[in-house]
C-alpha cells in the first residue's frame, strides 16, 4: 500500500468521484483518471498474478506496453477481457477482474506454484507432458493457461463502424517528432492526419512538460492541430494504428466513447512513423515484485493524476531521463535515492540523494517491494522505478518490411533508413531529447528553414545495461511470460540459438504485450550466452497488431445475417410462401425441402414424387456467362476439356473445365446460342471463377476484341421442371408446343406472354427436364404459372436436398464433392478428350504427366449396400489384410425410387474393382459395400426423354 | 432472435429490397429505386454508343448520371448502358462490340442526405471522387457501380447480393 494521490495536481477532476470494483473490492477515484492510476492511488500493489508461476505482478507502465495489469472489465453491462488498466479510461461503476487468479489477485491459491518453480523451466510442458500422451494434459493444461476469460453470455454491441480513408501524409504518434512533422507538412499545404493512441496529442510533453518556440509546450500542440486541420487534414486522438499493410495501407482502431467504436483503413500517400520509445526494465534479483515500476510511468502518474508511486523511492538508471523523475518525485514530498550505474552524470535533483557508479542487485520483498539491495548496501524503500534504457517503437516500420542496425551509442535497434516505405523521427529513430525530436520531425514532414526551437536541448545520454550472469535470485525478462535470465540461458544450451526459436521454446516475446519490454533484453541475453552481437541475434518477426484489438472492432458490422453473404433468389419470398427451408449450397441460400416435418424425410417424398409426376426447383443460381464474338468458339474450346466448337446453335453439350493441373474445376453444360454466341452455365459456386478462367484466357491467349464475356447470372430467374411429367406441365402453364418439343440438348431462345424464355432441354435428375429463363423481373410470373399446372400432373417443388438425391442416384456429380483436390476427367470416366483431342486446352499437358497415367488412380464409382445409407467421408478398406484406404465416400443418401442406399465414392483403381466388396470404415466399425457403376437408376437413359 | 441463432442461414430472412423500399436514418436516407433498362456493352465502345445510345455519355466512379441513356463505365472495353425502359437489342455480336441483355442484373440503391458520404466510405475503399473513369467497384467487398445522382449516390448492386448490402447500409446507417 505505498501509492498515493496528491492534495493537488494532474489532469483529474478531483470535484467528480468515481466508484468502481477491483476483484470485489470497492474504490474511488476521479474523472479523468485511468483504472490504472485510480488503482496506483489507491495503494493496491497486486494486480495480477504471472502466467506460469503465479507470481504477484503490479504496475509496470503507462501504456500499450504494460505485461502486468491486464484486467477483465465491465462496463455498461459489456466484458471486455484482457485489457490494459493503463488504457482503461475510469468510469463509474465498472468492475475490474484480475486475470490468471483464483479467487483474487491478492489471495491467489495457485501462488504455490512458485515454490516449485525449480522443477517448472523453460520447455518443461514440452518435455513432461509427452507421456502418456498429451491429450491427457491438454484440458486440463488448457482451464489453468490464458489469461482473462470469456463470458459466453458475453454479446458486445456490433456497432464499429468500418471507415476508408486516403490520406496525402500520415503522420501516426503526436509526441514532438510528430507534432514537428505534422506542423510542417500541414504548412507546406498538405493534407495530414495525425494519429494518436492517447486520449491528447503531445507525448511525452505531456508529463513533462517543457517549452517550444518560447512558449509552453502546449501552445505549440495546439497551433499544430489547428494548422493540420486548416490544411484539410486529421487529428485523431484515442486512435492506435495496429496494422501497416502492403500498398500503403494502414488499420487504425478509433476509440469512442459512448458511440461505436471505429476501425478505420487509411491509404497513405507518405507515412512518417514518430511512435516514440519504450523504456526498458532493469535486470536484478526479483525485479519482478509490485512495486517496480518504470521510472517514466512514475512521472506519468505523478503529472497526469497527482499520484505518487511511493513513498520511499529508489530510482535506479543508467540514463539522464529518469532524473526529471526524481526531481518530480522529491518535490512531491517523497524520499528519492537515484542510483545511477554511471560515475559521470548529471548533478542531482533538488531533495534528491544521488548514488553515483551504483547498481540495483535485488530487490527484497515476498509480495511487494519492501527493500532494495544496491551495491551490498541494503535500502529501505517502497518503489523501486527504474530504467534499463529505451527502445524505439518500431513495430509499423518492420511490419513495412524496415530492417534495423543497433545504434550502440544510443544501446537501441533503430530503423535502417529505406528499408520500408516510410520515414522514422524523434525518439522511435533513437533520437532521445526534446531538440533531437523535433528536428527529426520537421525534417521528415518536409519543413523548410530552422526547426521550432526548444528550451532543453540536450540529447539524453545511454549506457548499456546488461542482464547481470552473476548475479543471484531470478531475472525476469518477460514479465508477462514468465522468461527470466536463466531460462533464455537453458534455451541456448539446448540448442535453441535461433531468436524465433528461443521465442517458441521459452515463449519470451508472446502474448498481448507481444515483449515490448523484454524483447531486447531477451536478445541481448542470447547474443550475451552465444557469443555474437545483437544484430547478428536479430529479431523476431513484427506482425500486426501492433497492440490487441477487439474482435468486435474487426468484426465491425458483420454479425448475424451480415455475418456471411451467401447471394439470395430472386424468386425467395415466393420460396418462403410454399414452406421452403434454408441452407447454404456454394455460396447461395437457397431451399433445402418444403413444408413441416423431418427434413430427411421430406427430401425423400420430394425426390420420389419428382420421380413419378414432376418436381420444379429453381435453378436461379446456376452460372449464366456470355461468351460472344467470332473468337467464342475458340476461346469455349480452349477452356473445355470437352470441344464444343463442333456444337451447331442451338444445341448444348455437358463438359468440363480443368484447371491448368489438369484437375476437374467445374463442369456444366455449353450451350451455343448462335454462330458466334455460347452461354457456359457454370456451378453456381463456380461462376466467378470459371468467368475469371474465361477472362484470363480472352486477354492472354486470344485477341481480345474478338471475343467478350459477360456475367448475366443476376438478370435471369431459372425454374427446371423435371419428370415424366414435365412436358404436361409446361404446356399447362402456357408455354408453347415448340419448347415442349425440344429435343435432348437442345435449346431455343423464345417468348411467353411477350418476355423473353430461354429453354433448354438439359437434365441433371435423368428424367425429361426444361430449364427455363425469363429475365428476373418476370420471373415471378413464370412461377405462378408453373406452380398453378403443377397440380394436374401431381406435381411438387423440390429443394437442394431432393435434387442431390435425384442426380446421386444417376451418378451425375458434384465438383468438389464428388471430386477432390487431384481428381482429373478420366478419373471420372471421361476418357474422350484426352485421347482424342490434339489441340490446346486449359489443363491438357497436366493429363499426361506420370501422375496422371497411374494405374491406382482414384476413380467415381458407384456403392451398394444393405441398410442405413452409407457415412459420407467413411474410407473404403480391404476386406482383408492390412487396413488401408483405397478412397472414401463422396455422396451417400437412401435411393426412395430403389429403396436402398446408394452412394458414390472415389476408391482407388475403382473401375477394376467393379463387382468386388470393400469395407466401409468409419468410427472403428466395417461395413461390407459392393463396387458398382455409379449409376445406379435408369443406366440405359429411359427416362430422358419422358 | 438470439445472436446464437442468427448465426445460422437457415434463420436469415432479411430481403431483397423493392422498389420504394427505404431506410431513415440520422442524416441519411436510403431509397431502392425502381430499374429501368440495361444492356452490357464490351468492345468497341463508342461504336456501341453510337448505334445503341447515341449522345450518351460514358460515366467513370462517382460521376453524375444524367437523365438515361448513359454509359457506366466497368472495364476498358465494357459498359453497361442504361435506359429509361427495358432495351429492346439483338444481344449477340455487333459487328465490334457484343451486347447482352442486363435490365434485371442490378437492384439501384439510392443514398441520400448529409451523411451518405460517409456512409459509402464505410464500405467503399476508393474515392467516389477520385476521377476513376471506372464506375465499377467493391462495397464490402461485392461488385457494384457508384454514380451520383441529382445529390445522391447511387448504387447499382448484383441483385443476389442486394439483401445483403442492403442489410449491411441498414446497419452502417446507425
Amino acid at each position: 500500500m505505498s501509492g498515493w494521490r496528491l492534495p493537488s495536481g494532474g489532469a483529474i477532476d478531483r470535484a467528480r468521484p468515481l466508484g468502481f470494483t477491483f476483484d470485489g473490492r470497492q474504490f474511488e477515484g476521479f474523472a479523468g483518471d485511468t483504472l490504472a492510476s485510480a488503482l496506483l492511488a489507491s495503494g493496491t500493489r497486486i494486480l495480477g498474478r504471472s502466467f506460469k508461476y503465479h507470481r504477484p505482478r503490479g504496475l509496470w507502465g503507462m501504456g500499450g506496453e504494460e505485461p502486468n495489469a491486464i484486467i477483465d472489465v465491465t462496463d455498461a453491462g459489456v466484458t471486455t477481457p484482457n485489457l490494459r488498466a493503463t488504457l482503461v479510461p475510469l468510469r463509474a461503476g465498472l468492475e475490474a477482474r484480475s486475470v490468471n487468479a483464483s479467487p483474487t489477485a491478492e489471495r491467489d491459491c495457485w501462488a504455490v506454484l512458485d515454490l516449485l518453480h525449480r522443477f517448472l523451466p523453460a520447455g518443461f510442458y514440452y518435455k513432461t507432458f509427452m507421456a502418456p500422451d498429451w491429450m491427457r494434459w491438454e484440458p486440463s493444461i488448457r482451464r489453468m493457461a490464458g489469461l482473462g476469460r470469456l463470458d459466453p453470455g458475453n454479446r458486445p454491441p456490433a456497432d464499429a463502424v468500418p471507415m476508408n480513408a486516403r490520406a496525402d501524409l500520415l503522420v501516426i504518434g503526436a509526441g514532438p517528432a510528430g507534432l514537428a512533422a505534422a506542423r510542417a507538412a500541414a504548412r507546406n499545404g498538405r493534407a495530414v492526419w495525425l494519429v494518436e493512441e492517447a486520449p491528447a496529442i503531445g507525448g511525452a510533453l505531456r508529463w513533462r512538460g517543457g517549452a517550444i518556440e518560447g512558449a509552453d509546450w502546449e501552445a505549440f500542440a495546439a497551433d499544430t492541430a489547428q494548422t493540420v486541420e486548416a490544411a484539410g487534414g486529421r487529428v485523431m486522438t484515442d486512435t492506435t494504428l495496429w496494422g501497416a499493410f502492403d500498398h500503403g495501407l494502414y488499420a487504425a482502431w478509433e476509440r469512442r466513447a459512448g458511440r461505436g467504436d471505429r476501425h478505420w483503413r487509411i491509404r497513405a500517400g507518405e507515412v512518417v512513423l514518430a511512435a516514440g520509445a519504450l523504456e526498458r526494465p532493469l535486470w536484478f534479483a526479483n525485479n519482478d515484485l509490485p512495486g517496480v515500476m518504470s521510472a517514466e510511468a512514475g512521472l506519468h502518474y505523478l503529472s497526469l493524476y497527482g499520484v505518487a508511486a511511493g513513498r520511499r523511492v529508489l530510482v535506479a538508471c543508467a540514463n539522464d531521463a529518469p532524473y526529471a523523475v526524481a526531481g518530480a518525485l522529491a518535490e512531491a514530498g517523497a524520499q528519492v535515492t537515484l542510483a545511477d550505474a554511471r560515475a559521470d552524470t548529471p548533478e542531482a535533483p533538488e531533495g534528491v540523494r544521488l548514488l553515483r557508479g551504483a547498481r540495483i542487485s535485488r530487490a527484497r520483498g515476498t509480495r511487494e517491494v519492501g527493500a532494495a539491495d544496491v551495491d551490498g548496501a541494503h535500502l529501505d524503500v517502497d518503489t523501486i522505478l527504474c530504467s534499463g534504457g529505451w527502445t524505439p517503437t518500431v513495430h509499423l516500420f518492420c511490419q513495412a518490411g524496415g530492417k534495423l542496425d543497433l545504434d550502440a551509442r544510443r544501446d537501441a535497434l533503430v530503423p535502417r533508413p529505406g528499408t520500408a516505405p516510410m520515414q522514422v523521427a524523434g525518439a522511435a529513430n533513437g533520437a532521445f531529447g526534446l531538440q533531437a525530436a523535433l528536428d527529426e520531425g520537421h525534417r521528415a514532414g518536409g519543413g523548410t528553414g530552422p526547426a521550432p526551437r526548444a528550451a532543453a536541448a540536450a540529447d539524453w545520454a545511454v549506457m548499456p545495461m546488461r542482464p547481470d550472469p552473476a548475479s543471484g535470485g531470478r531475472q525476469w525478462i518477460d514479465l508477462q511470460n514468465d522468461v527470466t535470465f536463466k531460462d533464455v540461458k537453458l534455451a541456448a544450451q539446448e540448442g535453441f540459438r535461433s531468436v524465433e526459436h528461443l521465442k517458441r521454446y521459452t515463449t519470451l516475446g508472446m502474448a498481448t504485450d507481444q515483449g515490448r519490454t523484454a524483447n531486447f533484453a531477451g536478445l541481448a541475453a542470447l547474443a550475451a550466452v552465444t557469443g555474437r552481437s545483437v544484430e547478428e541475434t536479430g529479431t523476431t518477426t513484427y506482425r500486426p497488431p501492433f497492440a490487441p484489438v477487439p474482435f468486435p472492432v474487426i468484426a465491425g458490422p458483420r454479425r448475424g445475417e451480415l455475418f456471411n453473404p451467401p447471394r439470395r433468389l430472386p424468386l425467395e419470398p415466393a420460396h418462403r410462401d410454399l414452406g421452403a427451408r434454408w441452407r447454404d449450397y456454394g455460396g447461395w441460400l437457397r431451399p433445402a425441402t418444403y413444408g413441416e416435418g423431418d427434413e430427411a424425410a421430406l427430401a425423400q417424398a420430394e425426390a420420389l414424387e419428382a420421380r413419378q409426376a414432376a418436381g420444379l426447383y429453381d435453378a436461379s443460381s446456376l452460372g449464366k456467362i456470355e461468351v460472344i464474338g467470332p473468337g467464342a468458339a475458340a476461346l469455349v474450346d480452349f477452356c473445355n476439356y470437352v470441344r464444343m466448337s463442333t456444337l451447331e446453335p442451338g444445341r448444348a453439350r455437358y463438359g468440363f473445365m480443368l484447371s491448368e493441373s489438369g484437375v476437374v474445376h467445374d463442369d456444366g453444360v455449353v450451350l451455343r446460342l448462335a454462330e458466334d454466341r455460347f452461354l457456359v452455365s457454370a456451378s453456381s459456386s463456380h461462376t466467378a471463377s470459371v468467368r475469371l478462367m474465361l477472362e484470363e484466357a480472352r486477354q492472354d491467349r486470344f485477341d481480345p476484341r474478338q471475343v467478350f464475356v459477360h456475367d448475366v447470372t443476376a438478370h435471369w430467374t431459372t425454374l427446371t421442371v423435371t419428370g415424366p411429367g414435365a412436358r404436361e406441365l409446361i404446356l399447362g402453364a402456357g408455354i408453347a408446343e415448340e419448347v415442349a418439343a425440344l429435343r435432348f440438348m437442345r435449346v431455343a431462345e423464345t417468348a411467353w406472354r411477350g418476355v423473353p424464355l430461354r429453354a433448354a432441354r438439359v437434365s441433371f435428375t435423368g428424367d425429361l427436364s426444361y430449364e427455363l429463363s425469363v429475365p428476373a423481373r418476370h420471373g415471378g410470373m413464370l412461377m405462378q404459372a408453373l406452380d398453378g399446372a403443377r397440380a394436374a400432373v401431381g406435381a411438387c417443388w423440390i429443394g437442394l436436398e431432393a435434387l442431390m438425391i435425384l442426380r446421386a442416384e444417376k451418378g451425375f456429380v458434384l465438383v468438389g464433392k464428388d471430386t477432390d483436390g487431384v481428381t482429373m476427367p478420366q478419373d471420372l470416366g471421361w476418357t474422350g478428350p484426352r485421347e482424342k483431342r490434339t489441340d490446346e486446352y486449359l489443363g491438357r499437358r497436366a493429363l499426361f504427366t506420370p501422375e496422371a497415367r497411374r494405374a491406382d488412380r482414384r476413380q467415381l464409382v458407384g456403392l451398394e449396400a444393405e441398410g442405413e445409407a452409407l457415412p459420407v467421408g467413411a474410407h473404403a478398406v480391404p476386406l482383408e489384410g492390412q487396413r488401408r484406404s483405397l478412397g472414401f465416400v463422396t455422396s451417400s443418401h437412401m435411393s426412395p425410387v430403389l429403396g436402398r442406399p446408394i452412394a458414390l465414392a472415389l476408391v482407388e483403381a475403382g473401375n477394376d474393382r467393379l463387382g468386388q466388396e470393400v469395407g466401409i470404415f468409419h468410427l472403428g466399425e466395417t461395413r461390407r459395400a459392393r463396387i458398382v457403376p455409379a449409376c445406379s437408376y435408369d443406366p440405359e437413359g429411359t427416362r430422358r426423354d419422358g | 432472435m438470439a445472436e446464437r441463432d442468427a448465426m445460422d442461414e437457415r434463420e436469415w430472412t432479411n430481403p431483397t429490397p423493392e422498389p420504394g423500399d427505404r431506410i431513415e436514418a440520422d442524416g441519411v436516407t436510403v431509397t431502392c429505386e425502381a430499374s429501368g433498362g440495361a444492356a452490357l456493352v464490351s468492345g468497341d465502345l463508342q461504336a456501341a454508343l453510337a448505334e445503341l445510345a447515341p449522345g450518351a455519355p460514358l460515366l467513370g466512379l462517382g460521376a453524375e448520371e444524367p437523365d438515361p441513356p448513359a454509359a457506366l463505365r466497368l472495364a476498358r472495353d465494357r459498359a453497361l448502358v442504361i435506359s429509361g425502359a427495358p432495351l429492346e437489342l439483338r444481344a449477340g455480336w455487333h459487328a465490334g462490340y457484343a451486347v447482352s441483355p442486363a435490365d434485371d442484373l442490378h437492384v439501384i440503391v439510392r443514398l441520400e442526405g448529409p451523411r451518405a458520404e460517409e456512409v459509402c466510405r464505410s464500405g467503399i475503399a476508393t474515392p467516389l471522387d477520385g476521377g476513376s473513369p471506372c464506375a465499377a467497384v467493391l462495397l464490402a467487398g461485392r461488385p457494384v457501380i457508384a454514380t451520383r445522382h441529382a445529390g445522391a449516390i447511387r448504387l447499382r448492386i448484383e441483385r443476389p447480393d442486394a439483401a445483403w448490402l442492403w442489410s449491411l447500409l441498414g446497419q452502417l446507417t446507425r
